[in-house]
């Protein structure tokens, strides 16, 4: 098990250090230089040069990206060009619990709901509750973000005047993520209550189900104790998955409820040409994602030993 | 008097007389144009208005760059107002008014500031003439080794442009000596409009840029309490604020949170749920149906014609029609190695494929392409009258635009356009690219280019509008670039003197706008001619020449509309601007 983990993460290294490189080169792809876009029309060709000379800008592309890899193993990924020029990493760090905390509500929301509807759902199949559990969930799924994110504010703050709309945590306190919640949310509801419906399916039609069904015990008892509870691995896998995804930023999401989160940050940096905090987002959001398949990997193989073999 | 140009006494009796004699003629003008503020205008501390509120919340969709420190801005901050100083500023009538400096003598040599007396930093250190000093030798980038900045600061071109050195006289009082005369100082480094420049306190500067986000400790009304760099920041009144001017005092809200909302639905939802008291650039289809000050009553005090009104800025910019293939042919022509009246390298001029044979290149089509535009109509249509056709190439209400030129859009016509095509030999058209950009806080763009491609396939041109990322549309105007052939749509933010507008007009500029050799000598001309009358009758040359090349055709002067709750009694600023200003001045009900 120790080798399979270090494996596991040296792989994730190399998959971190490749997704550095791609991200370094593909955003220069679109040449110029950044300090072009940082300074006003009227900069002076000498200001260019100088403010170029000063980030570096004026160094071979491979070069740059050398300095890059030395200062990254130290643990600086450098300052930003916007953003009062602070280190990305202070930049970015600011902006995670935001992220975190949208990224974890909505997970719950999702899962919680997901879940319900989805074991309810296979345990009565075409029952008028299984109905409109899938029509929820397909609506859920078909509706843009934004579109779920106006309509909840037109009726929550505009209408009933119950929840506030825009801004983090800090500023609106718990009432603050309800919203923003709920509309990243109902999008993984349907994610979540198809996978859970699907394998409670199979699951109930499993021998020890109807062995445990033949001993007599309570409907509730059979579906939560003994058949969701091996209906859940794909369910973990998925919850990780959104998770992840989520992590990486909620860009519309962020942008409707004015959150202040990685997902604006990315938008505006690219916006802005600010390589620096562009390349520590991507970099943030990849390691979480990188760090989470780690995690699941290791997992199943602690479930399930014959993967370790393969 | 607070803005006294001073000339050679010889030439002192000439614009005497002429004041004089304008004064005879334009006074009925003047009457008319009347100012309301502040007389018209609620007063804080009278019939029910409270003196102090707890909190004023305001919704924009940008506030320009995301940083604080005046010496490491990479492009303009609109919240500079509010924290730090400018010299001098302008009131609500738009008229300069005092500000850090309560005077300014200009000479054809510098400028005599004299220094508020009472000024100082939050922080207790003295806002006095050396501070100045320090400020504009730090734009200059006098101070970044000490300073640990990086070199160069973006303002220090313009700021060495301008100031020779700076004399502190006493602590009152400082003389900045310009190279040559310099009649934009003021709109440029001196806080009259589109100030560039805002001045912060040498002490936390000479820290270096991140000391500095600790405690900015500015000379303003508000003290920074909360900063959270792009989403929002929470201003509290700076109790000891010296200014006491009617324009510029002790704020009535206590604390002032903007918030950054580019949503403008959800903007508009905050305004609504009166979440916010005030949105800064409402969409003009949400504000179409809106009660509007300006409209009802007084504008910017609360008309009290339901839950939300509005305030609109005019000419907060301009689009204008640019044909780039002409230009590129006329200079491509020209010899390599050139070099403008200041010494600096005209770069070497190339043209496009396309450019070499295009029906644009042809005067008669691309008037044609102009008639064909029935500018009224795109105002009062797809932007539901809150665009302004202009005929102009500057901004109403600014130094130098002449108001008939300005209120005198080309004509429509519809039948002459299509003459002229069949006189040109394109009678069945032909296809064509266009270029613009979408600019935060000057809407209307997109439906502009839906709406001139409409209009000329009357003419069988069949226009394909290609959108660009704004930072690299500007970039594409570049002095012997000019990418965005053979049409684009320009844009221009406001500037409150077309002198300075006109820096682009010119060959070596970062953002071209049509010119050619008579152009290029009359900006040069322009830009060290130190009478204003003289300025004036000089930019109208240089207009009536640029749009006598039919290279250029303004289209319209935009707006930006602010909304307001009815919590808001009122918010006294200009009628013209290119950005929110005088926020500190709201008055709002408990």
């Amino acid at each position: 098990m120790g080798r399979y983990i270090v494996k596991r993460l040296i792989e994730g290294i190399i998959t971190l250090w490749l997704i550095t490189l791609a991200v370094f080169f593909i955003l220069r792809l679109g040449g110029g230089n950044p300090i072009e876009y940082m300074l006003p029309p009227e900069a002076s060709q000498a200001d260019i040069d100088k403010l170029t000379q000063a980030y570096g800008f004026d160094k071979p592309l491979i070069h740059q990206y050398w300095i890059f890899n030395k200062k990254l193993l130290r643990g600086d990924l450098g300052d930003a060009l916007a953003w009062d020029k602070r280190p990305t990493i202070d930049v970015v760090w600011d902006r995670i619990p935001a992220t975190f905390q949208l990224a974890t509500a909505s997970m719950l929301f999702a899962v919680v709901l997901g879940v319900v509807i989805g074991a309810v759902s296979a345990s009565r199949p075409d029952s008028l509750f299984d109905r409109v559990g899938r029509i929820t969930a397909i609506v859920g799924q078909s509706m843009p973000v934004f579109w779920v994110g106006l309509l909840l504010i037109l009726l929550f703050s505009v209408y009933l005047g119950w929840l506030p709309s825009a801004g983090g945590i800090d500023r609106l306190g718990w009432k603050g993520i309800i919203m923003p919640a709920l509309s990243l949310g109902f999008f993984l509801v349907a994610s979540h209550m198809r996978i859970v419906r699907s394998t409670m399916l199979e699951v109930l039609e499993s021998d020890y189900i109807k062995m445990v069904r033949a001993k007599g015990l309570p409907t509730r008892m059979v579906i939560w104790k003994h058949a969701f509870k091996n209906a859940s691995i794909p369910v973990f896998t998925l919850f990780f998955v959104n998770f992840a995804a989520l992590i990486s930023g909620a860009v519309v999401t962020e942008t409707i409820f004015a959150w202040p989160g990685i997902g604006r940050l990315l938008v505006d940096s690219l916006i802005l040409r600010d390589y620096p905090t562009t390349q520590t987002v991507i970099f943030f959001a990849a390691a979480f994602i990188v760090f989470i398949n780690i995690m699941v990997d290791v997992m199943y193989a602690w479930l399930d030993p014959r993967i370790r073999v393969v | 008097m607070l803005y006294r140009p001073s000339k050679p006494k010889s030439l002192l009796l000439l614009p005497v007389i002429a004041l004089f004699l304008a004064t005879l003629m334009f006074s009925h003008q003047v009457q008319a144009q009347s100012k309301p503020w502040p007389d018209a205008f609620p007063k804080k501390g009278a019939d029910g208005v409270p003196k102090s509120v707890d909190k004023l919340t305001i919704a924009v969709d940008s506030w320009g760059t995301s940083e604080l420190n005046p010496w490491a801005l990479t492009s303009v901050s609109f919240l500079g107002d509010y924290y730090n100083l400018r010299l001098m500023m302008q009131d609500p009538n738009g008229d300069l008014a005092a500000a850090w400096a309560t005077e300014v003598n200009q000479t054809e040599e510098g400028l005599t500031f004299k220094i508020n007396p009472r000024a100082h930093f939050q922080d207790g250190t003295p806002a006095d003439a050396e501070a100045v000093k320090m400020n504009l030798e730090g734009f200059m980038g006098k101070h970044v080794e000490q300073g640990g900045y990086e070199a160069p600061l973006w303002n220090s071109a313009k700021a060495n442009e301008f100031v020779e050195s700076v004399k502190v006289i006493s602590p009152s009082e400082i003389f900045v000596k310009t190279k040559g005369p310099k009649p934009t100082f003021m709109w440029n480094l001196g806080g009259n409009g589109y100030h560039l420049f805002w001045y912060g306190n040498p002490t936390q500067l000479m820290k270096g840029p991140q000391e500095y986000l600790q405690n900015p400790a500015g000379g303003g009304p508000y003290a920074i309490k909360k900063w959270d760099a792009g989403n929002r920041i929470v201003f509290e009144r700076s109790e000891d604020f010296w200014g006491d001017y009617p324009h510029w005092h002790k704020p009535q809200a206590k604390a002032m949170e903007i918030l950054t909302v580019k949503e403008p639905a959800a903007r508009f939802a905050l305004l609504k749920s009166q979440q916010v008291d005030i949105v800064y650039n409402l969409p003009w289809a949400l504000a179409k149906g809106l009660p509007r000050s300006e409209d009802e009553g007084v504008r910017g005090v609360n008309p009290g014609k339901g839950d939300v009104w509005t305030q609109t800025y005019k000419a907060n910019g301009m689009l204008a029609l640019t044909f780039g293939c002409p230009i590129q042919i006329r200079e491509a022509a020209k010899p390599e190695g050139r070099v403008d009246q200041a010494g600096v390298k005209i770069p070497k001029w190339t043209v496009a494929e396309i450019c070499k044979d295009h029906p644009t290149l042809d005067k008669r089509v691309r008037r044609a392409l102009n008639l064909a535009i029935d500018k009224r109509a795109l105002s009062q249509g797809p932007h539901f009258g809150f665009s302004t056709p202009i005929g102009s190439l500057f901004h109403a209400g600014s130094f130098g635009s002449r108001p008939d030129k300005v209120s005198d859009p080309s004509p429509f016509d519809l039948a002459e356009a299509k003459r002229l095509m069949k006189e040109a030999g394109y009678e069945n058209g032909f296809s064509m690219e266009g270029h613009f950009g979408q600019f935060a806080g000057r809407p209307g763009i997109p439906e502009a280019a839906d709406f001139i491609a409409s209009s000329w396939e009357k003419l069988g041109v069949k226009m394909t509008w290609k959108e660009h990322d704004p930072s690299d549309f500007v970039r594409g105007f570049r002095a012997g670039v000019f990418s965005w052939v053979p049409v684009n749509l320009q844009t221009w933010g406001r500037q409150d003197h077309s002198g300075v507008q006109i820096s682009w007009y010119h060959a070596t500029s970062g953002y071209v706008g049509m010119y050619n050799d008579k152009i290029e000598k009359l900006y040069f001309d322009i830009i060290a001619t130190f009478d204003p009358e003289e300025m004036k009758r000089k930019l109208a040359l240089l207009e009536d020449e640029v749009l006598g090349l039919e290279e250029t055709f303004p289209l319209y002067g935009m707006s930006l509309v602010n909304a307001y709750t009815d919590r808001v009694l009122s918010h006294p600023t200009v009628e013209f601007s290119p950005h929110f200003k005088h926020y500190d001045l709201v008055l709002l009900k408990k």
